[in-house]
């Protein structure tokens, strides 16, 4: 009966085919193979009975290559034929030693990849560890497991870090590990407080910002000094939770009278003239936040300042940075200083201290790839998330449409940074002087004037345009003028409807797009190159060869033309007069000669 | 010469020319169609050459039907002259590798006085006869 069974499943198991380069996962299936239909023995032992030998072996040949058969066929038994395979696959001892170094290498320097999911990367470890072991390499397991501790993705850290500390290593299998690791990744992602990606307590504004206010003493946490107008300025809140009284919570503004000073517009508790006589302005703190790339290889570095007395300047545009608790709702900062800014711009600053573009605001972008990811650490160690990258289309003051690329879009950050290294990268000049910072292109000249504010920064406010397609557009009456004029330029409209130069024209405004006729109908050759690329190195290597004329009137000789010979090398020249063009061989010839 | 490069032109692109190519073993480079600007080297030299003729001639007064002169003295001349091709050198050391004597040059067009020589001198002949320069002699100790 087992004979019968073990015929059954011999006959059905198909035996993996051996190739070139699948030695080790062949090696083990046919081993686990073997052992399942009780073969193995005779493999490894060769007192196993005769019947058993020989179905080994026919199972060996059956899976190797046809070109093989015959060169086993002649071994004497199974584990002979086995041994064969080895040493052909495997290689001799050397060779092995120096696959083994090799993969060992590979095996030290392994990392994770970005984007590789953590079942991804122990696949990658069990492999290379199987590979090893078959190489008679020691690895274990457990090298294997805290290998693959060791380089899991940092927002694993942690994970990684309880699995060390509560639990055996050594009893723990490399995919258990995995898995733990995988579903702890399913788990705390959307939590924004989950891990260590917190930004900033409240505990730590509070503190911060308390001890760097030493002249009013108030603790800006407590809701009392909110009339102080004192508040810390940051791009970040305290949890990312959304972007509460951003913009709308602001309070109305004044319609009467000030009772402080008369004037309209303001109460009297946000009263300038107030605030001076009471001696609080001027208390400018500062404050610096580094951020860092993490995973990047370029270092993401920002600085900003914030003032944490509102000065009030004209304009004063502070950006309404709210402070939320995680467990109640209460608006930290005072608002009543903030002025709404216009709701179609976007403000901007301009930050050497910054690697990338980084905004937090998604509508801004006009395109944006969510599939890159990263993270973000500023100088007080806490990390942000990117959540993507993207290009947004704005338009300059004179209608232009400029492309903004390569921003990260990182939800948590409540101000917008430009990157002025990154515009320098794009060829944007920056002269920052007296107080105006200004962004050159090298073709169109200035781009943007930034003014400076009274906390030292530089915002720049973009206004966000939709892309436009040519063919249907807001300005299609603009279009249909320009192709009835003959393409005539928008400037030639603008100024014919505009100064009433002819009649019957509707007002055209300036448009700075892009015409697809008119660019074809002036296009013209790209210029030559100033100075030629190669260089003759010797004498007569190179020749440059050019007939000149007729001139006229032609000399006593009845000479008309000449042939002007340069030695690419010396510019050494030959001149030859002719009388006709078909002379020139004969002068070419004997300029030849002379060279 | 290994290399001869020039335009289209019709006495570049002969049969025989194209022969003589062959037979020398002188690879031949032509520019584009219409595109003088490849040929930029000799075309650039032949604009330097015939100002300086233009200019030596005009100066001196000297009758438009003797360019065939001023344009041999102005290739002779910037044979010697910097070029910003070269660095610290002349053509005509980068050919001869030796500096070029200059102390011969007169100015083009100007009276020139021929010495009378020969065998039929009078005592009281005139020793030279004045003329206008209009050129060197290649080649011979003028």
């Amino acid at each position: 009966m087992r004979e019968v069974v073990r015929e059954g499943g011999g006959s059905a198991v198909t035996y993996p085919p051996l190739t070139k380069t699948n030695y080790t996962e062949w090696a083990i299936l046919m081993r686990v193979q073997l052992q399942g239909a009780g073969l193995w023995e005779a493999v490894e032992f060769d007192t196993a009975p005769k019947r058993q030998e020989r179905q080994a072996f026919g199972a060996i040949l059956r899976s190797v290559p046809q070109e093989m058969v015959p060169s086993l066929a002649a071994k004497d038994n199974a584990e002979l034929a086995w041994d064969a395979i080895k040493t052909m696959r495997v290689g001799v001892d050397r060779v092995r030693q120096a696959r083994r170094q090799k993969l060992r290498k590979l095996y030290d320097e392994m990392s994770s990849q970005s984007g590789e999911s953590i079942e991804d990367l122990s696949l990658r470890i069990s492999n290379l560890v199987a590979e090893l072991q078959s190489l008679g390499d020691t690895t274990t397991e457990l090298d294997a497991v805290q290998k693959l501790l060791r380089i899991a993705p940092s927002r694993y850290s942690q994970m990684a870090c309880s699995i060390e500390t509560l639990l055996d290593l050594s009893t723990l299998s490399l995919e258990e590990v995995s898995g733990r690791l995988a579903a702890s990744e399913g788990r705390g992602e959307p939590e924004p407080d989950a891990g260590g990606k917190l930004l900033l307590t409240e505990e730590e504004w509070r503190s911060r910002f308390s001890t760097r206010d030493p002249g009013g003493g108030q603790s800006s946490g407590s809701g009392k000094n909110v009339e102080k107008g004192k508040r810390p300025q940051g791009r970040l809140s305290g949890d990312g939770s959304g972007g509460k009284g951003d913009v709308g919570g602001k309070p109305p503004r004044r319609n009467g009278k000030c009772n402080y000073c008369g004037i309209e517009g303001h109460w009297a508790r946000e009263c300038r003239r107030a605030k001076c006589e009471r001696g609080d302005h001027g208390k400018r703190e500062e404050q610096a936040h580094l951020v860092q790339g993490q995973d990047d290889a370029s270092a993401m570095l920002l600085a900003e300042v914030g003032t944490i007395t509102v000065l009030d300047p004209p304009k004063a545009t502070q950006v309404a940075s709210t402070t939320t608790m995680a467990t109640e709702e209460r608006v930290f900062l005072n608002e009543e200083h903030v002025v709404p800014t216009p709701s179609n711009d976007e403000r901007w600053y301009m930050d050497t201290g910054a690697s990338n573009h980084m905004t937090g605001s998604r509508s801004v972008f006009s395109k944006l790839d969510c599939q890159v990811k990263g993270s973000v650490r500023f100088g007080d160690g806490s990390v942000v998330e990117i959540e993507g990258r993207g290009s947004m289309l704005f338009m300059c003051k004179n209608g232009e449409h400029r492309l903004l690329t390569d921003v990260h879009y990182i939800p948590r950050l409540r101000s917008s940074i430009i990157s002025i290294g990154q515009l320098d990268e794009i060829g944007v000049k920056t002269v920052v002087a007296d107080g105006v910072m200004t962004l050159y292109d090298r073709e169109r000249g200035v781009i943007a004037r930034v003014n400076r504010l009274s906390n030292r920064l530089y915002p720049i406010y973009l206004t966000l345009t939709e892309p436009v397609s040519l063919l249907a557009q807001a300005g299609e009456e603009a279009w249909r003028w320009h192709a009835r004029y003959g393409h005539l330029h928008f400037r030639g409209l603008h100024d014919l409807s505009g100064k009433d130069m002819v009649r019957g024209m509707p007002r055209i405004e300036r448009l700075e797009q892009f015409c697809t006729g008119c660019a074809l109908g002036k296009q013209h050759r790209a210029s030559f190159p100033r100075a030629t690329a190669y260089r003759a190195e010797e004498k007569l290597e190179l020749t440059h060869g050019d007939l000149c004329g007729p001139i006229s009137p032609a000399t006593p000789g009845g000479n008309r033309y000449f042939l002007l010979v340069v030695d690419d090398m010396g510019r050494y020249m030959w001149v030859e007069m002719l009388r006709t063009k078909d002379e020139a061989l004969g002068f070419f010839k004997k300029i030849k000669k002379l060279a | 010469m290994k290399v001869f490069r020039s335009d289209r032109g019709g006495e570049f692109i002969s049969k025989e020319f194209t022969d003589f190519c062959t037979d020398q073993g002188l690879r031949r480079h032509t520019t584009a169609p219409y595109s003088p600007q490849q040929n930029g080297v000799v075309e650039r030299r032949n604009q330097i050459v015939v100002e300086m003729a233009r200019c030596m001639m005009k100066s001196m007064s000297v009758p438009s039907m003797f360019w065939a002169e001023a344009v041999k003295v102005a290739v002779h001349i910037l044979n010697r002259s910097p070029t910003r091709a070269l660095q610290g050198i002349t053509p005509y050391e980068a050919w001869f590798k030796r500096k070029p004597n200059v102390s011969y040059l007169r100015t083009f067009g100007c009276t020139a006085y021929v010495k009378t020589t020969g065998p039929s001198v009078k005592k009281l002949d005139d020793r030279s006869t004045a003329m206008v320069f209009v050129g060197y002699e290649e080649g011979a100790k003028a």
